[in-house]
């Protein structure tokens, strides 16, 4: 139930979380090929629920988005700065949909960090923006 | 994060003579120790000293317990405001957040601290 209420939620919170911060907006819901090389950061979070929210954003994009929140143009970013706005959109992303689902729960958030593959069990959505696609996978610790 | 504050502060049109920026909770107190500053801004998910350190550090410090302290924060629960205003935050904001909101944070807790100032 607590897992279907972050993954209800992730539409929402991703198009204020984009549109406030990253200056872009989703365009619609896309399934993604496991093997489409993605940009991923993960967040573990305990509390209420404990689990952990993996954020991919295709290679492009990353560059975009990173290039909106810090106010430069793509050619001057380095990549640690890209990787940096990622782990960063991650945290972003997952704290709201925590607070979103659980508005009366208590949550810790661990450091974000770069992974090379979602956890092998939990829910994913993704969606296109004009520069590629951004993907949200959750996996709770009880599913 | 640092970088895009300090753009979105610069969005918000507030007058500010200059911006120090830290790394981490403890560098923060370091400059606190040694500049005169009217506000700070943290994060609470920060390296070597996080947030909720960092403030309680600051409000137990009779030096420093003046300087208003506003928590930026990914999470907005009850519980997590409820728990920094508790340690001595005199403000929260909750990413993600319109310049806007941020503005209008740091407009109430200054005006909050002017008042104070105005009774010591």
């Amino acid at each position: 139930m607590s897992e279907a209420a972050l993954i209800e939620g992730v539409a929402a919170v991703l198009e204020q979380v984009l549109e406030t911060m990253f200056f872009t907006m989703p365009v619609c819901e896309v399934s993604v090929d496991p093997a489409q090389p993605l940009l991923r950061a993960q967040v573990h979070y305990s509390g209420t629920i404990d689990g952990v929210c993996t954020l991919g954003v295709s290679p492009k994009a990353a560059w975009s988005v990173a290039a909106n929140f810090l106010g430069q143009e793509e050619e001057s970013l380095q990549t640690e700065q890209v990787e940096e706005v990622i782990r960063e959109m991650a945290n972003i992303v997952c704290g709201a949909l925590l607070s979103r689902a659980h508005p009366g729960g208590s949550f810790r958030l661990g450091t974000p960090y770069l992974v090379e593959h979602p956890p092998d069990h939990g829910f994913g959505r993704a969606f296109q923006l004009d520069s590629g696609i951004v993907e949200v996978f959750l996996a709770s610790n009880a599913s | 994060m640092r970088r895009f504050i300090r753009r979105t502060l610069e969005l918000t049109g507030l007058d500010m003579d200059r911006l120090l920026e830290a790394a981490n909770g403890k560098e923060a107190l370091e400059i606190l120790r040694r500049e005169r500053v009217d506000l700070v801004l943290t994060d609470i998910n920060m390296p070597s000293m996080n947030g909720e350190e960092f403030v309680a550090k600051v409000e137990a410090d009779a030096n420093l317990r003046s300087i208003p302290v506003v928590v930026i924060s990914t999470d907005s629960t009850e519980q997590a405001v409820r728990r920094m205003i508790q340690l001595g935050a005199r403000g929260y904001v909750a990413k993600p957040f319109e310049p806007e909101i941020l503005r209008e944070e740091l407009e109430r807790v200054l005006g909050v601290r002017h008042e104070r100032s105005g009774t010591d």
